[in-house]
């Protein structure tokens, strides 16, 4: 499969100024894995997610040529992703006032796929070392290493200080580190 | 205490946070201990999210909203016919926003305007204090030239480089239009810095290829290990940090290439991207490099681009009738060929009709 990143500020463009639905479709397909799945780990229904997603890339394509405007859409769609998960959280289960430090955290769990299955032994090894992070350490690190999002964009989603955003990226990689410790050579002297 | 260090500067290089001095400690850190190099390779893995499951998924997703999507369309242009009163509001709000824009770039053509022969001016005496050395390759030439400071440089056909006779003060800049492989002597108190004409490249000690052309209509740099940055003359305030085995591709301005062929859409058109470098599979050459040691190679391009390339490569013009073989995409490799073979192989895949005039080094195509 193309494993190729789509140009999001020229798809972005395209649906800003032209209404491209192709582009627009593009855009939809792309974020879908990491934004239903950060929707998850709040609503912690895969359905709702999925509904959550659909209404904030409604809401994009409804801002017309304002969408142009949006300096970096990834970092916005999260944060966008996070407003909607939590409204939903309030609206579903009536509850009054819901951020994210008093409800739980969840990361979907995970599936077999078939890059799983073709990867080698030390990626498989890592994806399970990751999954047994605690959640708010895992979600940083995914939200920087697999989404490339800076100390900033995840500091913003996530409400919580740039210090504390480096310190469970550091505890997650050190914690990664020792779960692969298998995989190295004896340690040191 | 230096695994700290290690996960730390690992932390900051994953968040793209690291600065160049960061990234080059790192990098030392990595050749200095194989099991943080191991871990360091692996983590360079990225799980593909998109596997079949969650694309039926994703599809299934957007043949659910795409209704809504010409629904919400039509209820908008309703609403604005219908109910005028209303409606008034937003579009307001919206030329507002409109005038906004247009003022703000109108503000910062002046500013470039204004400070345009200001930078240009500085930057030209700047490097004229100091003797210079040019070399220039004319097309189907190459070259290799040691710098003062031992940094090695192949310049490709049609290139030209500019440098001090010795680098002083605490700074080492070239300048360069053309095509060039660098691979810069490390020195942490002194960056290596190459000016081009859409971006500037900042480096301690690495290697990496940089393609600036100034009638292409993109400028690239390849990094081959070590790390990056770059900073554009359109874009001051932006800086990028490449880590191995990215490229970043960047559109020439307007200005640089030729008029005609600009369009609306181009000028608006996003114009940066960070993509991965290519290899050839068979044998894994890195394309982007592949000229240097003699191997002239397309990764699916239109012929528009091939044969340009072969102009410089062997000192050729190409006169094409054929308006359809332009848009043609080839992939292929050469090894040190000659021109003819060159015609003939490319021939085979996709037949034209061509003639080589040997002594007025032209190529027609009918």
């Amino acid at each position: 499969m193309d494993n190729k990143v789509p140009d999001i500020v020229e798809l972005q463009r395209k649906v800003a100024l032209y209404r491209n639905e192709d582009a627009f479709k593009s855009l939809f397909l792309f974020f879908y894995p990491s934004l239903t799945n950060f929707a998850y780990s709040i609503t912690k229904s895969e359905e709702s997610a999925e509904e959550v997603y659909s209404d904030v890339m409604l809401k994009l394509w409804e801002m017309n040529d304002s969408l142009y405007g949006i300096h970096n859409l990834k970092s916005y769609l999260y944060r966008a992703i996070k407003n909607a998960s939590l409204n939903y959280l309030e609206k579903y289960h009536k509850l009054d006032y819901v951020n994210l430090d008093s409800i739980s955290i969840e990361i979907l769990p995970l599936h077999d796929n078939e890059n799983e299955i073709l990867a080698n032994e030390f990626s498989r090894f890592t994806r399970i070392a990751i999954h047994s992070l605690p959640a708010k350490c895992q979600l940083v690190y995914k939200l920087i290493k697999e989404e490339g999002l800076s100390y900033k964009d995840v500091s913003e989603i996530l409400h919580i200080s740039v210090n504390t955003v480096e310190g469970h990226m550091v505890t997650a990689l050190k914690k990664l580190q020792k779960a692969l410790s298998i995989f190295l050579q004896p340690a040191k002297n | 205490m230096s695994q700290d260090r290690f996960l730390h500067l690992l932390s900051r290089m994953l968040a793209n946070e690291a600065t160049i001095q960061e990234l080059d400690e790192l990098n030392h850190l990595i050749e200095d201990d194989s099991n943080d190099k191991i871990f360091y390779e692996n983590l360079q893995h990225k799980p593909n999210p998109y596997d079949f499951v969650t694309q039926y998924r994703a599809n299934r997703a957007f043949e659910l909203l795409a209704p809504k999507l010409t629904i919400s369309q039509v209820n908008r242009s309703e609403s604005t016919a219908n109910t005028p009163s209303e409606s008034t509001e937003p579009n307001k709000i919206g030329n507002r926003k409109y005038l906004y824009l247009w003022a703000s770039i109108a503000a910062s053509i002046i500013i470039v305007i204004f400070t345009w022969p200001l930078v240009f001016t500085s930057k030209q005496e700047q490097l004229s204090t100091a003797p210079h050395s040019e070399i220039a390759t004319l097309k189907g030439q190459k070259s290799k030239i040691t710098l003062p400071d031992g940094t090695q440089v192949w310049l490709n056909a049609d290139s030209k480089i500019r440098y001090p006779e010795h680098f002083a003060g605490n700074i080492r800049e070239v300048n360069l239009e053309g095509e060039a492989y660098f691979d810069v002597t490390h020195n942490k108190e002194k960056p290596f810095i190459i000016h081009t004409k859409e971006m500037n490249i900042k480096v301690l000690g690495t290697a990496f290829n940089v393609r600036a052309y100034p009638n292409e209509k993109k400028s690239e740099a390849a990094l081959i290990r070590g790390s990056i940055e770059v900073s554009f003359n359109n874009r001051p305030d932006q800086k990028l940090i490449l880590k191995p085995n990215e490229k970043i591709e960047v559109k020439n301005s307007p200005s640089v290439f030729n008029k005609t062929s600009v369009n609306k859409e181009e000028m608006k058109a996003a114009v940066i991207a960070i993509n991965n470098i290519s290899y050839i599979k068979s044998d894994s050459t890195v394309i982007e490099t592949a000229w240097k040691n003699g191997k002239l190679v397309f990764d699916s391009q239109p012929f528009e681009q091939v044969s340009e390339e072969m102009e410089r490569w062997y000192d050729v013009k190409f006169v094409i009738h054929d308006e359809l073989l332009k848009k043609k995409l080839f992939t292929a490799n050469f090894n040190n060929e000659s021109i003819e073979d060159v015609l003939h192989f490319l021939k085979l895949s996709y037949p034209f009709n061509y003639t080589y005039h040997k002594e007025t080094k032209t190529v027609t195509i009918n």
